[in-house]
């Protein structure tokens, strides 16, 4: 499907490096199908903005310490679609940023056509399902055992173990398209989880998670 | 109490003052009531004493028994005066003859007999048990000595051994539980160290989360930040990205030795930390504590550095040896006031002959040697060729520190030592019974009666595996101490005091505390209301009057009261010691997790350092202009410190080169990690060597590696595309079982 007018994207992110970066290699590599409107270090400088565009592409960890689920959901309000760029963030910030209902995953150190890619199909309305958000999905038993079928974790499991969409199919016996709604019914299933949140607090739970601070009880 | 330390705080109060002020407070009771009899005592006496003696010494006993009650009351230096007190009865007792005026017989025993043992008790307050076993020795021999004088009462030999040991034998006693007293003092002083202890190990959790949090900062924010930039920037230099370099580099070399402010490691402690530092470096390496010394305590920074050198020597064995096996031994001893370590890497590769050795391992060993150098250690290397290597660091440091464990409240009530003391007392007793034996009307009933004594002892020490004593054999104690009493008191002479013929009362008084020390506190007071009885009934009916019933109840009585005061409060300060003894070692159990990830980071760092310095270097100088291979370098070093921070169980250092190496020829290599624990070792060994073959034996396509969620029949999955082939799915279970499936 062509894109009848360049999809207008902008960049929130803390590193100006990474701004003017991604800016000029966009500029290099797209023949004008995205271009880059603007962009902020946070999410509130950029709705302050006022800024006409169709896509952000959202750092997760930024210097104010926001939760990438309270900036996802802001900009989805603000009728954004949110893709989240990031480089080897937290997997409970993904699945924050998941949770608050971004529509894809993409990682600053991959090819520059790929994140092309992503932002193109992102504009169109696609869910850019992709193995590593459904394996931060997976990765969260919590969710995966109270919210999903037998079935549903299988197509799950086989998905992010690597295996493409039609691998898994002919591995279940199942059709192409089964998988695939499969896989974005579990996506939207996990919009609006309530996974810890992040900054100071989620540091905290995370220490407790992973053993080093005992729990306490609150104080009363 | 919002915002104050939930641990300490009240514990502290308990030991430091809390049980000392329910001992001064007993300890004053027994020195107001001991006036009582002293005064029922002294009452004939008083004339007959030189008014000055009778102002100095007995003004001072009396003002001391006043004076103890406020002292215990508002905390004060209670031992000071409890010192006073036996200094003057010591005192009283040696000038006793000088101060009684007239040479007439004392028809009596000296009053003061009455504070002789209570001062031998506060002696042991003030002095602690030596003090308290001598002065209780050496007073009750000057009793016995001024109670043969005529202002003694002219006693014969065996009178007056019979008081200086009934002075001796049951104030030593107390003596000895008042030991144990402030061994649990000791020990609970020891536990609120611990609790501390516990508190500066919150303390230190607490740094190791923010340590964790700059680190992942470090990496994330500056590292990978700066690469991918690097990565992306399509000018040849970027004055920004550069910048970004400069400061990644600035922070990677900031302060190195953050860990040596925390508490020192034990040598199992530091074995579980080398064997996280080997496993990241080499799959097949082994590591074993041949030898443990539970008294070896390592600081943290010679734990970090010795750890940093074990990783450099295993790195070696797997990069360079070609081994099928590499073993590390780590052996602890800490013997004439010295510790010592020595770590033994052994590989059987192929070797090297040291006089030649290659450019690159010359390096290596240089640098080991170094190392270990900073800590006062050595490193030693024996290699031949195909003979495999042998690499030796030894570590020699100053004195253990040790450990102030102490052996627990039962240490302090150990039930041998106390069943040992009560037969003391019971056989000192019955031999003061033999002394009297011509006091009483018939002979054998007495020595059934001892025989008895001997039986109830029995019964109340008997089970002492357990604290308690069940009901049917306590009930049983109480029978036959009425039946020794009625035995004894059916042969003693009617209308006169019988001296000690009344040994009983002591075993009966010995046995009740028993009683109560062994939880039976109703069955115990039971048996001193039926023993009262008793005597009161023997006293009625042999005309005697309140002065005898006072005489023999008295003792009996009040020691029964003190003991079941003290036990009271050793009751409560054990149950608090239980509880905070379990919070210590949780917490104990955390710092020693905390500590070996936090040491374990400061080795992960200088090793990120290291792969990283180089290419930041670059990208940091103004002069520099990246070329298209260093910008994919870029990105292959960012993928490796993203396998490192995201998928720590797929990982080795072995691994992550191979994946690297494998990216840089165009293999798209992805690792998640979704297990919430770290992988069973064979899942792991076997996972990191089919990675690894997978890895270097692929040109192109694609691999994903996925540690599944816990639970999962699989443990691992393995994927590799091939490009223009079908795919394979090597599956790894829970036991490192090894399954393959081509699609």
């Amino acid at each position: 499907m062509s894109v009848l007018r360049p999809v207008r994207t902008v960049i929130v992110d803390d590193h100006e490096a990474i701004r003017l970066g991604l800016t000029a290699a966009l500029g290099h590599h797209t023949q004008q199908s995205v271009v880059i409107v603007g962009s902020a270090p946070t999410v509130t400088e950029l709705l302050s903005q006022d800024v006409d565009a169709d896509v952000v592409l959202l750092d997760l960890s930024l210097d104010d310490g926001s939760d990438p689920k309270d900036n996802v959901e802001a900009l989805i309000d603000a009728g954004f679609r949110v893709l989240v760029y990031s480089i080897a963030d937290n997997i409970r910030m993904v699945r924050r940023a998941l949770a608050g209902g971004a529509d894809g995953i993409c990682r600053k150190a991959e090819p520059i056509a790929q994140t092309v890619a992503s932002i193109l199909a992102v504009a169109e309305g696609q869910t850019v399902l992709s193995q590593e958000m459904l394996a931060a999905i997976e990765g969260d038993q919590a969710y995966v055992a109270a919210s999903l079928g037998p079935r549903e974790r299988q197509v799950l499991s086989l998905y992010a173990a690597g295996l493409e969409i039609p691998e898994v199919a002919r591995t279940l016996f199942i059709t192409e398209n089964s998988v695939k709604e499969y896989l974005k019914r579990i996506r939207a299933k996990y919009t609006q989880v309530d996974r810890p949140a992040a900054s100071k607090l989620e540091l905290f739970r995370r220490a407790i998670e992973d053993g080093i601070v005992p729990p306490v009880e609150p104080l009363t | 109490m919002p915002g104050e330390s939930p641990v300490a705080r009240p514990l502290r109060g308990v030991t430091t003052s809390g049980l000392s002020v329910w001992m001064n407070r007993a300890i004053t009771a027994t020195c107001m009531a001991s006036l009582i009899p002293a005064l029922f005592m002294g009452a004939n006496q008083f004339d007959h004493l030189h008014p000055l003696w009778l102002a100095v010494i007995g003004g001072s006993i009396i003002a001391l028994s006043l004076l103890m009650p406020v002292y215990a009351w508002l905390e004060g230096p209670f031992h000071i005066l409890a010192g006073l007190y036996a200094g003057i009865v010591l005192i009283g007792v040696v000038t006793w003859p000088w101060g009684w005026q007239q040479g007439l017989v004392n028809p009596g025993s000296p009053w003061i007999w009455m504070c002789v043992g209570v001062a031998a008790f506060c002696s042991a307050v003030a002095g602690g048990l030596r003090v308290g076993l001598i002065f209780a020795m050496v007073a009750s021999l000057a009793f016995g000595g001024i109670r043969m004088t005529p202002s003694g009462g002219s006693a014969s030999l065996i009178h007056a051994a019979q008081d200086s040991l009934t002075l001796l034998v049951l104030p030593s006693a107390l003596i000895v539980v008042l030991h144990y007293r402030s061994a649990l003092v000791q020990e609970l002083d020891a536990s609120v160290a611990a609790s501390h202890r516990a508190e500066v190990d919150a303390a230190l959790e607490q740094a190791l989360t923010e340590e964790r949090t700059r680190l992942d900062g470090i990496i994330h924010d500056q590292v990978m930040t700066t690469l991918v930039a690097a990565a992306q920037s399509s000018s040849a230099h970027d004055p920004h990205v550069a910048g970004l370099a400069a400061r990644a580099l600035a922070t990677l070399s900031g302060p190195e030795r953050a860990a040596d402010a925390g508490p020192p490691v034990t040598a199992a402690q530091f074995t579980r930390l080398i064997k996280d530092i080997v496993e990241s470096v080499c799959a097949i390496a082994r590591v074993r504590l041949t030898r443990n010394d539970p008294a070896l305590r390592i600081s943290q920074l010679v734990a970090s550095t010795l750890g940093q050198a074990v990783r450099e020597a295993t790195l070696n064995a797997e990069r360079h040896a070609d081994a099928t096996a590499v073993e590390v031994d780590v052996a602890a001893t800490a013997e004439g006031g010295t510790s010592g370590l020595t770590i033994e890497i052994a590989d059987d590769g192929r070797g090297f002959d040291p006089g030649r050795v290659p450019e690159a391992r010359l390096g290596i060993r240089v640098s080991l040697i170094q190392r270990m150098e900073t800590i006062g250690g050595r490193a030693d290397v024996v290699s031949a060729p195909g003979k495999g290597s042998r690499v030796t660091l030894s570590w020699r440091g100053p004195d253990a520190v040790e450990d102030q464990d102490s052996a627990g409240l039962m240490s302090a009530v150990q039930p041998t030592l106390f069943g040992y003391l009560v037969w003391g007392l019971v056989a000192a007793q019955i031999f003061i019974g033999w002394t009297a034996l011509s006091e009483v009307t018939s002979i054998w009933p007495v020595l059934i009666a001892q025989l008895v004594a001997i039986a109830a002892a029995g019964l109340a020490l008997s089970g002492t595996d357990r604290a308690g004593l069940s009901l049917p054999a306590a009930l049983g104690v109480l029978g036959l101490l009425a039946t020794m009493t009625a035995l004894v008191h059916s042969v003693l002479p009617p209308g006169v005091w019988p001296g000690y013929a009344t040994w009983h009362s002591s075993v009966v008084m010995v046995l009740l505390i028993t009683l109560l020390v062994r939880q039976q506190r109703w069955v115990a007071w039971s048996g001193a209301l039926i023993f009262t009885g008793q005597v009161v009934v023997w006293a009625l009916q042999g005309g005697l009057g309140a002065t005898e019933i006072v005489r023999v109840l008295f003792g009996t009585l009040l020691w029964l009261g003190l003991a079941s005061l003290i036990l009271r409060g050793l009751r409560s300060v054990g149950d608090q010691l239980a509880a905070l003894k379990q919070a210590t070692q949780e917490s104990t159990k955390h710092l020693a997790a905390s500590f070996s990830a936090l040491v374990l980071r400061e080795v992960w760092l200088t090793d990120i350092r290291e792969q990283v310095a180089p290419m930041l270097s670059k990208v940091a100088d103004p002069a520099h202009e990246l070329t298209d291979d260093e910008r994919r370098q870029c990105r292959v070093l960012e993928g490796r410190l993203r396998d490192g921070l995201r998928a720590g169980n797929l990982i080795s250092r072995g691994v992550s080169d191979a994946i690297g190496a494998a990216r840089s020829r165009g293999v798209d290599v992805t690792l998640v990690d979704n297990r919430g624990s770290r992988l069973p070792e064979p899942v792991r060994h076997a996972t990191l060597r089919q990675l690894e073959e997978l890895v270097n034996s692929t040109d192109g396509g694609r691999i994903v590696a996925r540690a599944a969620p816990e639970g999962y029949p699989e443990a691992v999955t393995i994927l590799s595309v091939a490009v223009g082939r079908g795919s394979r799915l090597t599956m790894i279970d829970e036991a490192g079982a090894i399954s393959v499936r081509e699609t």
